[in-house]
């Protein structure tokens, strides 16, 4: 059975899972006590985050190891906006979204433009350099981003959304309609001509489909969603350091699409909330969380290289009968 | 500024030998076995501080325990490198970039946290054999021993390297490999054992690093991932699989930083990976390197 099948009985049964899904988490932030609700949060936040990965490394085919730079310039943005200006936050809550979701953008426009010029392995690792720059901007610009003080202090506003059960809501809904944006990419025709770069991109040039300008797009798209995940989590943690844009960062993402299966509409998001569960469930036992999942890793990669949701879809549908290749 | 330039040089110069030194077994990796492998640093890293370990089991040697440890450590750390290369490593050559790159991820978290362990958060004290310790004038300038030190260490390593892949049978084998796998294992080689020296070749590598750069730089966890950026920059400057590009890499991202921190201090970290984005932008497969086909 080919990747590509997986992937695409896979986003079939995407939507259906979205109803149920939502109903579980609304119920969750209702019933459970604020430390789990706060995990959650962050849970999705991540989520989001990954699934930003998965458009240019499920779909397309792109390992971007600097992702964490956006998902950085995402989180700077709105702390320096809160910082800088001396603006009501009530303003500068909603306002910051947009600037966050649309600096992260344009420098992955910037960046992009360079770096969709090389392959394979080049690219991951041009990313790699450019996400670099911009931590290194962050954390060399002392005057202006703080260092490695980082900024804190960077509250939504008073009220409902300064709860936790509020803030939680906010990112539900937010990373919602991402979801639901990032799910009509997967359906459209962009979409598959994404997939169809990943499979093939000579022949697919051949077809009359611009490669350059596709995974151009692509890697913009996935910047901008990067960004807003930025945001969501520099409000949710309150504080911005120029670790969130780092190398360790930024393979956070990529472990978790490669856990939860980056060839399920669903499973970077499923991978970073089973990431941060195991995070949340060894700290209570042990300090040496990195060993834990180093060990995971290495385990996935060797016999479930397909991620769980790879795994989950394969066994469901023969459960369920549905029709087979 | 003149009178800082040139000992601004010779740091740089040491800093590139050192970094020549890790990079020259990355980029070998590389070209042989086709896989990125972030572990790399670890492998340096496991070499600091088994040397500082070494050097307190073997006090009896008195001054000689640094140099045995030069010559024990690396070799210690070339077999754990071939422990993993058989367990992990080897399943997983013909799967796709992200794979290599996913899986030695995870050993810099394994070997970061076992290091942790063992030898705790702080920074640890090495205590330099006496032909390192001291300074040397030249040129009206003061050069601290240990830059010499590791000049002429990598100097003497990056030769015996060239010798060894140029002029013996097991290096034009490796060379053979690297060009053409299908066609070397035709002739009957046994690639998986090649592949398996050469990882641990390239890890050895890294350890010898580590353990010259303990006399400069104090073994701490998380030096892994000091070392493996630049690492990676020097590999990608220089082209992947060359090891001449390496070397040269080395020397231009160990000067640059060195000269960055005089003149432009502000930006001196962003200086390397501006270079490096310069020279892809420029020349996609590095300097040295061949286009990649995919």
């Amino acid at each position: 059975m080919a990747l590509k099948d997986l992937f695409t009985r896979a986003s079939r049964l995407g939507w259906r899972w979205y109803i149920v899904l939502t109903a579980i988490l609304v119920v969750l932030g209702i019933v459970l006590p604020d430390f789990y609700v706060r995990l959650i949060t962050e849970m999705m936040i991540m989520a989001l985050f990954a699934m930003s990965v998965n458009l240019l490394l499920g779909y397309t085919g792109m390992v971007t190891f600097g992702h964490a730079a956006y998902f950085g310039v995402g989180v700077y943005s709105c702390a320096l906006l809160v910082d800088k200006l001396n603006v009501s936050i009530n303003i500068i809550f909603p306002v910051s979204f947009f600037i966050a979701a649309i600096m992260a953008s344009f420098v992955g426009l910037v960046f992009g433009f360079f770096a969709i010029r090389a392959r394979g392995i080049y690219f991951a690792l041009l990313t790699m350099a450019f996400g670099q720059l911009i931590w290194a901007i962050l954390y060399q610009w002392y005057d202006f981003t703080g260092g490695d003080t980082g900024i804190s202090k960077i509250y939504p506003p008073e009220g409902f959304l300064r709860s936790a059960e509020g803030y939680y809501f906010f990112t539900l809904i937010m990373v919602g309609l991402c979801f639901f944006a990032i799910y009509r990419i997967d359906r459209s025709p962009f979409g598959w001509a994404l997939r169809a770069i990943r499979e093939n991109p000579t022949r697919t040039e051949f077809v009359g489909i611009r490669v350059k300008r596709y995974r151009l797009v692509v890697f913009v798209l996935s910047t901008f969603f990067a960004g807003i995940a930025g945001a969501l989590f520099v409000y949710f943690l309150r504080y911005a350091h120029p670790h969130h844009a780092g190398f360790m960062k930024a393979g956070e993402p990529l472990l978790a699409c490669l856990v939860g299966g980056m060839f399920n509409f669903f499973g970077p998001a499923l991978g970073a909330a089973v990431m941060m569960f195991l995070d949340w469930l060894t700290n209570r036992f042990t300090e040496y969380w990195p060993l834990v999942m180093g060990i995971v890793l290495v385990l996935i990669v060797l016999f479930f290289p397909m991620g769980i949701g790879g795994f989950l879809s394969e066994r469901f549908n023969r459960i369920m009968g549905s029709e087979r290749e | 500024m003149l009178d800082s330039l040139f000992p601004q040089f010779i740091a740089g110069l040491a800093r590139g030998m050192l970094y020549f030194l890790v990079a020259s077994g990355l980029s070998l990796v590389f070209g042989v076995l086709g896989v990125v492998n972030f572990a790399h640093g670890a492998m340096y890293m496991l070499g600091a501080f088994l040397c500082y370990s070494l050097m307190k089991t073997l006090v009896i040697l008195g001054e000689f325990n640094y140099w045995a440890t030069l010559i024990v450590a690396p070799i210690l750390v070339a077999i754990i490198a071939g422990i993993i290369e058989r367990i992990a490593l080897r399943r997983i050559y013909d799967a796709e970039h992200v794979y290599h790159l996913l899986l030695t991820w995870a050993f810099v978290y394994i070997i970061g946290d076992l290091s942790k362990i063992f030898w705790g958060t702080m920074p640890l004290i090495i205590r330099k054999p006496s032909l390192v310790i001291g300074s040397v004038s030249f040129l009206g300038a003061t050069i601290p021993g240990h830059y010499i030190y590791i000049v002429i260490l990598s100097i003497v390593v990056g030769l015996g390297l060239w010798f060894f892949l140029y002029g013996t049978k097991y290096g034009n084998l490796i060379r053979a490999a690297a060009e053409d796998p299908e066609m070397t294992r035709a002739l009957g080689i046994n690639c998986d054992r090649l592949y398996l020296a050469v990882f641990m070749i390239g890890c050895w590598l890294a350890a010898i690093g580590g353990v010259a750069g303990a006399t400069m730089l104090a073994p701490v966890v998380g030096m892994d991932i000091d070392i493996v950026i630049p690492a990676f920059i020097i590999v990608v400057v220089g082209g992947l699989g060359s090891v001449l590009g390496a070397l040269i890499g080395s020397l231009l991202i160990g000067l640059v930083e060195s000269f960055g921190v005089l003149l432009i201090p502000r930006l001196s970290v962003v200086l390397i990976f501006a270079v490096m984005a310069f020279v892809l932008i420029i020349r996609p497969s590095g300097l040295f390197g061949e286009p990649e086909e995919r």
